[in-house]
């Protein structure tokens, strides 16, 4: 009754005062604040008016609210997903919005004020008066507490955190530094609660500030992880999926996102083989090798297709590595190799947030070959010499004067390439993005400039990209979201840049890189690397590569949404090949002609390609008391088009005049080109059902057509099934909460695909050849390759058995999954007899198995005020070739390095001869087997192993693994204060390695020669030596051996960054908000049997490492929020 | 606004859902052509036949022949061929599979010629008659590679499917001749003795390859009269200089009967950088002529160097000697196309010093035939035809047939005596009928010389089952006078040439052949 009074008055109040007030009751609830959100989520979101709110409260909970007539005008609030009476629990957040704030006066009466504002006279006086008027005393003493809120993970300040004065309505969120500043009781206890972390109280105790540490929450309940076409909460999951998020992948200072994956995710290997700026090299693979063919995992940004390396790093929300058939099957013919959806970045409402992100890093090669000392090279080239021909080439009296030598522009070492061509190069980067909006509209922009230098000459990546990722909330049932991504790249590399590599190791022995005056030294096979990299000419490649995405989603009814969307993937790509002509004289003689390229060239290339991708979704969620049910159905289409385009002119003026016009217009001259289009359609669905949250069941199906196959062969269907039990829900796990605090077991089966097929391979083509007579081009058509109509897809099987756990309040997590994957109807192209006169076209044959284990650790603690965070994962994979449809064993490769494809052998193991050491005399010659005539002593002694009297290719054998059979990674976090430390280990096992080429053939080309061979290689003297006699023009030694094999097993240091973040107090005077600092490096430590031969053990494992080589990275770099 | 908004969303939700094309899947390629609807103008007959032309061996095919006889050495040692030449090589060696499967490509291709041109109706029969003629000679030519190289080998006269092509089984080597001779004498009966286009088939490359096929198969009478045939048809001659036979000046010329041909920078070949000194154009070569073959070029006086009346000197060892010797390799002293001395010996400080590079002579000569200068900015690209069967060749082919025929007349010595005769070679002629067997060496000498590095001494030395006799042993090469004045002789103690004749005289089927259909049944002794 005196409530109605007090309305009455306060409406009288404001009708003579401007001001307001409203009637309310009750207890104000908080224990709703663990659901509270500081940041709404963008999706689905209702907008009310903030008076209409506030009115709203009142009328529930039975209070009254003051505030200053006219501050609620045209202020309007969105609501989160879902929730009904977000005017009650969110209201402080609501308010913050507009920074607003609610001060408790009385148990039933509030205060609506601007944040920060002197308190109002007359509201004051108001409340004073009606307090006075009813009597009754203040209580309690309110007193301003600020603080700021920080990580325990990372030290860094967390915004957006709840806040709130426990037992009442009167809370705030933290700002983008993570303070805050609420008016509480003296005796109130302040409630900190933020997504992500554990919610923490804190009594006030009178104190004016209280800083508070969060702890992470390792697995929130509520964690979200996005999955094929949507996103699902993490608990509820019943497939294998590791996610990322896109902060855990800016550690490392990489090329490409590849790297930044490596080592971070179960089941997911990654090798880094060196590539040159711009390029890449990298071997990614999800759960071991699926096929024989295609194995890339696919790659899908923001629902549409695209190159893993052509995003921006920056730009990542979040990486999810889908690795079951329960999570792949919704992308069936595509998804047999596992696929990874990459999620960027999108704004928040609110003030313009502003990120600088830049660096300056160093690159220099991980490994530098080190030659064999000059004499020695000599007396091991005599030797040589000696045991092919009975001589030796060098006198010692020439030796002598040679190695005594004081001029080596006359008397050079025998190699000197990789100090002369090799250099440390920078790169440097900067970021810079701007984001935030209004309830209607938010955006985020981000822009990025990264140049790049190659460690040798002529060699250099720019990349400059923009993505604008925009929302516009036109309804409270209407999304509409536009993205845009454009990004160029300028590549510039040696026309040659195989030759550069290659004739440092293989061709290049006794000159000078370079005299004083710049003359070139050709090395006695006519080679010179380092001009190969300076003078030979350049490829340039531009790309232009831009993404459109449009998007909308629509509320059609309550749980039932409709979501469009259509995506263009375009990619323009400009090559510029010019090969310099040029002369090369000797320096002492210049008369003398050492080289001679005289005829200029170019090669224009112009590749361009088009992909649209539409993809409409219906999504239904239902929640019957305890039953969730979510249905999820979807077409999708993608349609891709290209061309290729090159022409070709040679003798143009100059080297620098290098327009295609210029060049001679003549028979020289000459254009190719060709054209392709294939298409994909599909209809999908998923059906997930939960029972009481702890009962999980999971359906998927897709429906594909290709247009690679032929019409009846051409759609597929693609199942998966999967269940989940959470253990940890059911009563009788009560008593083992407080060790493990959830616990899930999971199961899943299904069927991907795959249709990495050649286009037209199922029609009869004939192609265009050239042939000429007397003189004149004389055009032919013929077929080259067989057609084969029965051509369909690859399928793969998958089972996989999982579990999730989680320890001592989610301190440690275990995450563990056995799978088996059996890939059925491999496309291979079978071997055909010759006397079909045909090439193979691709068949559906053979069979690969694939099992294996993956282990994912996690530890959340602390030592004293010492933070530590970690992950190990741990892989094991079984590869096994089943069946080869009667066909094979295919051996690739030869006497250098030889692998074979074969059944009960994993795919491409190597193979070869099994060794005993070296024959020792003549005697011992003559009792065994030997591959050829002619063997003495110090020559390898090859096995017989099958004991028929020969060495032939039918005593090779099994001699190891090619690809690692276990991976590993592991992620450290150590935190003090304002510093961070973060450690990356990384690491495989169970592999093999085979160096080939110079740098393990002893000289024998007269190429590199490694100094691990100097007085180990066998003479009558030194019969223990670890290498064969060596023999001039005579391989017969470095045949494909187990001797040959090194451990490829690594274990690395794969990245160490140390960050300090800046005092608030240096900072806040420059107007910054956060300021961080880190330096970092790469590869700075690596175990790996193959050092001694100063070879990177990431290095394809049977190559002879004249690649552009693996480098490390140390960088110094800057965060900084505006 | 609302209303709007919503009116806009349903016209996006109508375009996304109508964005399905109906044609989606059913893409039709642009850049080939579907042989659905090819074979159906004369036109497309005569494109249809001149891809088949694109399946003769190239250089470096060609070149590596006689690389693996006895009078050359395969400069790399990791090369196939050099397998081959030291007899380490056995049915899974990838040379032996691609030479089978190179033949059998170009049968393949000819047989699905030849079964729409029997199909063709409507068309300019005189026009698909002559394709068909050059079609069956190039198929002949590849059964005669098959015949000479693995003995029994399946006989394929019609497209083959895969089906096929896994059941099938060999023909035995006789009745290979016998398709191979009745085909050469049917394509000569549809082929004009000259053709509007050089470089097409003829009715004198029909027969020219009759000749050398039936010499291949010890047919010496059919040889002899296929060989008689081309000379009376008065179209060929001798071109009058050795020196430039093999130039781009003479290309066409009237001596040759068969060739594949070229043009540079469209359709080109390799054949400089394949054999080119070190010193030209460095780490290309690969192989070089042996001491063997120098030494098998007479004095100019006819003589053998042998024969101590010959005047030879081996401190001047390439004086006075066949002029084809100096016309077909490099020796020491002699002019390199960029004017340079070549000087092979040890420690010359040139590129060609034995021992300098890995793609240096390794024997102190290189091969000189098709290096021209105009190839020497671009040795990778040739324009140069490659000459398979020259009147030469026809010439000394009946010769020898004759003489295994044992009906030895003048015509015979006429024969040899022509090829001895052309001006710039102008050797002795050969002044009277001599035995079988001294002629039977004489012709087999003048072959050696006349055709060396032309891919014919491969064939011969296996053919005439002497393969185990001329290629074993330690590999020699220059002769040279060394700084005490004394003669040394290159030699490579360390790389032997191995012939098993129990074994040898047929590569081996490839194994994948066998794998893939068991029906062929391996060489002996392989």
């Amino acid at each position: 009754m005196i409530r109605k009074i007090l309305y009455q008055l306060a409406w009288i109040v404001m009708v003579t005062h401007g001001f307001t007030i409203g009637v309310r009751s009750q207890e104000l609830a908080v224990s709703m604040q663990n659901k509270m959100t500081a940041v709404p989520s963008i999706k689905n979101q209702q907008t009310k008016t903030l008076k209409s709110l506030l009115e709203e409260f009142e009328e529930k909970r039975q209070v009254s609210i003051v505030y200053q007539s006219g501050l609620l005008e045209n202020k309007v609030v969105s609501l989160r997903e879902g929730v009904t009476d977000s005017s009650i629990t969110d209201l402080p957040v609501l308010l913050n919005q507009h920074n607003l704030h609610l001060r408790q006066i009385r148990k039933d009466l509030f205060i609506v004020e601007q944040k920060g504002a002197s308190a109002h006279k007359d509201v004051d006086a108001l409340a004073a008066e009606l307090l006075a008027e009813e009597k009754n005393k203040i209580t309690k003493l309110f007193i301003p507490v600020r603080g700021q809120v920080t990580s325990k993970v990372d030290g860094m300040t967390i915004p957006g955190v709840n806040v709130l004065v426990k037992g009442t309505t009167a809370g705030t969120v933290t700002d983008v530094n993570g303070n805050y500043e609420v008016d509480a009781a003296a005796d109130a206890i302040l409630v900190f609660s933020s997504i992500g972390y554990l919610t923490k109280e804190e009594p006030v105790n009178g104190r004016g500030t209280i800083d508070v540490i969060l702890e992470e929450d390792l697995r929130n309940l509520d964690e979200v992880i996005v999955v094929g076409y949507s996103e699902q909460r993490k608990v509820s999951m019943t497939s294998a999926v590791s996610e990322i998020k896109g902060e855990d992948l800016s550690k490392r200072t990489v090329q490409n996102i590849q790297q930044s994956l490596q080592g971070k995710i179960s089941g997911l290997t990654i090798l880094d083989q060196g590539a040159a700026p711009g390029k890449t090299n990298m071997v990614m693979r999800i759960r071991g090798i699926t096929t024989l063919g295609a194995n890339e995992p696919l790659v899908i940004v923001d629902g549409i297709e695209q190159r893993l390396h052509d995003i921006n790093p920056t730009d990542i929300e979040s990486v999810s590595v889908l690795k079951d058939a329960s999570s792949t099957a919704i992308y069936g013919s595509r998804a047999a190799n596992g696929v990874i959806l990459v999620t960027t970045k999108r704004a928040k409402p609110g003030k313009l947030s502003v990120v600088y992100g830049g660096y300056y890093a160093l690159q220099q090669t991980n490994n530098n070959p080190v030659h064999m000392g000059l004499e020695d090279y000599m007396r091991l080239q005599n030797v040589a010499w000696t045991n092919s021909s009975g001589a030796p080439i060098f006198t010692e009296e020439h030796i002598q004067e040679y190695v005594n030598a004081k001029d080596r522009l006359r008397y050079p070492l025998p190699n000197t390439w990789y100090e002369a061509v090799l250099k440390s190069a920078p790169q440097i980067n900067h970021s810079v993005s701007i984001s935030g909006g209004t309830e209607t509209i938010t955006s985020r922009l981000s822009i990025r400039y990264q140049d790049q230098e190659g460690i040798i000459p002529n060699s250099e990546a720019k990349i400059g990209e923009l993505r604008l990722n925009t929302d516009y909330h036109a309804s409270s049932k209407i999304l509409v979201s536009t993205d845009i991504n454009y990004r160029y790249s300028n590549i510039l590399s040696p026309i040659n840049e195989g030759a550069v590599f290659n004739n440092m190791l293989q061709t290049s022995q006794w000159t000078v890189p370079k005299y004083p005056d710049g003359t070139y030294g050709i090395s006695s096979d006519g080679k010179n690397p380092l001009m190969e990299a300076e003078a030979a000419g350049t490829s340039r490649t531009a790309e232009d590569f831009f993404t459109g995405i449009i998007k909308a989603d629509w509320e059609i009814v309550k749980g039932l949404k409709f979501t469009t969307q259509w995506g263009t993937r375009m990619t323009l790509t400009s090559g510029k090949n010019f090969r310099n002509k040029l002369e090369v004289r000797d320096y002492y003689d210049p008369e003398l002609v050492t080289l001679s390229r005289p005829i200029n060239e170019l090669t224009e290339i112009r590749n361009s390609n088009r992909e649209v991708t539409i993809n409409n979704l219906i999504n239904y969620s239902l929640n019957l008391a305890q039953h969730d049910i979510n249905i999820l159905v979807g077409y999708s289409q993608i349609e891709n088009r290209g061309n290729n385009l090159n022409a070709y002119r040679q003798n143009f003026y100059n080297n620098q005049i290098q327009s295609i016009n210029q060049g001679a217009n003549d028979a020289t001259k000459s254009n190719n080109g060709n054209e392709f289009s294939w298409g994909l359609r599909s209809y999908f669905g998923r059906l997930n059902y939960a029972f009481k949250d702890k009962y999980l069941f999971e359906a998927n199906a897709r429906y594909d057509g290709s247009s690679r196959f032929i019409q009846d062969n051409r759609y597929s269907f693609f199942p998966s099934f999967s269940a989940g039990w959470r253990l940890s829900e059911e009563e009788v796990w009560d008593n083992l909460r407080g060790t493990v605090n959830e616990l899930k077991i999971r199961g899943s089966w299904g069927k991907t695909g795959n249709q990495a097929v050649d286009l037209y391979s199922y029609l009869k083509t004939l192609n265009l050849t050239t042939y000429s007579f007397d003189g004149m081009v004389a055009p032919g058509f013929m077929q080259t390759r067989m057609a084969n109509q029965n051509l369909t897809w690859e399928t793969t099987t998958q089972s996989n058995l999982g579990v999730d756990a989680q320890f001592l309040d989610n301190k440690f997590y275990l995450t563990a999954d056995y799978y088996h994957k059996k890939t059925d109807g491999i496309l291979l192209s079978l071997p055909v007899p010759g006397t079909l006169g045909l090439q193979a076209s691709p068949q559906n044959a053979g069979r690969m198995d694939n099992s294996g284990w993956e282990f994912e650790l996690g530890a959340n603690s602390y030592f004293g005020k010492v933070g530590f965070n970690a992950n190990l994962n741990f892989n094991i994979n079984h590869n096994e070739v089943k069946d080869l449809a009667g066909t094979g064993p295919y051996i690739t490769g030869g006497n250098e390095t030889r692998y074979i494809t074969e059944e009960g052998y994993a795919i491409n193991s190597f193979w070869g001869y099994k060794t005993d050491g070296f024959f020792q005399t003549e005697e011992e010659i003559r009792n065994y087997p030997t591959m050829r005539s002619g063997i003495e002593p110090g020559d390898v002694k090859f096995l017989d192993l099958n004991e028929d009297g020969r060495i032939t290719a039918d005593d090779m054998t099994y001699l190891g693994h090619s690809f690692p059979k276990y991976t590993f990674g592991s992620n450290l976090n150590f935190t003090y204060k304002s510093f961070a430390l973060n450690v990356l280990l990384q690491g495989v096992a169970g592999k093999n390695s085979r160096i080939g080429g110079a740098i393990v053939e002893m000289g024998i080309w007269g190429g590199f020669t490694h100094q691990l061979i100097t007085d180990n290689y066998w003479t009558p003297e030194n019969r223990d030596a670890r290498f064969p006699r060596p023999l001039k023009y005579d391989l017969r030694n470095i045949v494909m051996a187990d001797r040959d094999l090194t451990n490829g097993d690594y274990l690395r240091v794969k990245n160490v960054q140390f960050s300090y973040e800046l005092p608030l107090t240096v900072i806040e005077r420059a107007g910054l908000q956060r300021v961080n600092v880190y330096v970092a490096t790469t590869n700075p430590l690596t175990f790996s049997a193959l050092n001694e031969w100063n070879v990177d053990p990431e290095t394809v494992p049977g190559g002879r490492t004249e690649a552009y080589p693996q480098t490390s990275v140390s960088t110094l770099g800057v965060n900084i929020h505006f | 606004m609302k209303y709007r908004i919503n009116k806009l969303f349903a016209a996006l939700v109508v375009a996304g859902v109508a964005g399905c094309s109906d044609n989606l899947l059913e893409t039709i390629p642009n850049d080939r052509v579907s042989s659905e609807i090819y074979w159906q103008t004369e036109n497309d007959f005569t494109l249809g036949a001149n891809a088949v032309y694109t399946h003769l061996e190239g250089a470096g095919d060609f070149t590596n022949w006689d690389a693996m006889s006895d009078i050359g050495h395969v400069t790399l040692m990791w090369r196939e061929e050099s397998i081959i030449e030291k007899g380490a090589y056995d049915a899974t060696i990838g040379k032996v599979l691609r030479t089978w499967t190179d033949a059998y490509t170009g049968i393949q291709a000819a047989n699905i010629f030849l079964d729409k041109a029997n199909e063709s109706q409507g068309l300019n029969q005189d026009l698909i008659k002559r394709l068909t003629g050059e079609v069956k000679v190039l198929r002949a030519f590849y059964y005669t590679r098959l015949a000479i190289l693995y003995g029994d080998v399946p006989l394929l006269t019609r497209e083959t499917t895969l089906e096929e092509s896994r059941a099938l089984t060999k023909t035995p080597v006789s009745e290979v001749w016998n398709f191979i001779h009745s085909e050469l004498s049917e394509a000569a009966e549809l082929l004009p003795v000259t053709q509007g286009e050089k470089g097409r088939m003829t009715k004198g490359a029909a027969l020219a390859l009759q000749a050398r096929a039936m010499l291949y198969a010890h047919r010496y009478p059919e040889a002899a009269i296929a060989a008689k045939k081309v000379i009376d048809l008065n179209v060929y001659s001798l071109y009058p200089s050795y020196e430039r036979l093999f130039s781009y000046e003479a290309e066409n010329n009237e001596e040759v009967i068969m060739n594949r041909e070229y043009i540079k920078n469209i359709q080109s070949n390799n054949i400089f950088s394949l054999t080119t000194p070190n010193s030209l154009f460095p780490q290309v070569n690969s192989f070089v002529p042996t001491k063997k073959a120098v030494d098998s070029y007479q004095m100019k006086n006819g003589k053998d160097i042998s024969d101590p009346s010959s005047g030879f000197d081996p401190k001047n060892p390439y004086e006075n000697r066949d002029p084809r010797l100096k016309y077909s390799i490099f020796v020491f002293g002699d002019k390199l196309l960029n004017g340079q001395i070549y000087d092979p010996k040890p420690g010359s400080g040139t590129g060609d010093a034995i021992g300098y590079a890995e793609n240096s002579t390794a024997t102190g000569f290189n091969v000189k035939k098709y290096l021209n200068i105009e190839d020497l900015a671009q040795p990778s690209n040739c324009g140069i035809n490659i000459i398979f069967i020259r009147y030469a060749e026809v010439l000394l082919t009946y010769a020898e047939a004759m003489i295994e025929s044992n009906q030895i007349d003048e015509s015979v010595i006429a024969a040899i005596n022509e090829v001895r005769a052309r001006p710039d070679v102008n050797m002795p002629a050969i002044e009277e009928l001599r035995s079988q067997s001294e002629l039977r060496e004489i012709v087999r000498r003048e072959r050696l010389v006349e055709f060396a590095f032309e891919g014919l001494r491969y064939f011969d030395i296996r053919r005439w089952e002497i393969a185990e006799d001329v290629i074993p042993g330690i590999i020699y090469g220059m002769t040279y006078v060394d700084q005490s004045s004394n003669l040394q002789t290159i030699s490579l103690p360390g790389f032997l040439k191995v012939f098993n004749p129990q074994r040898d005289y047929l590569w081996p089927i490839p194994q994948r052949e066998i794998e893939l259909n068991p029906n062929l049944i391996q060489n002996p002794n392989w």
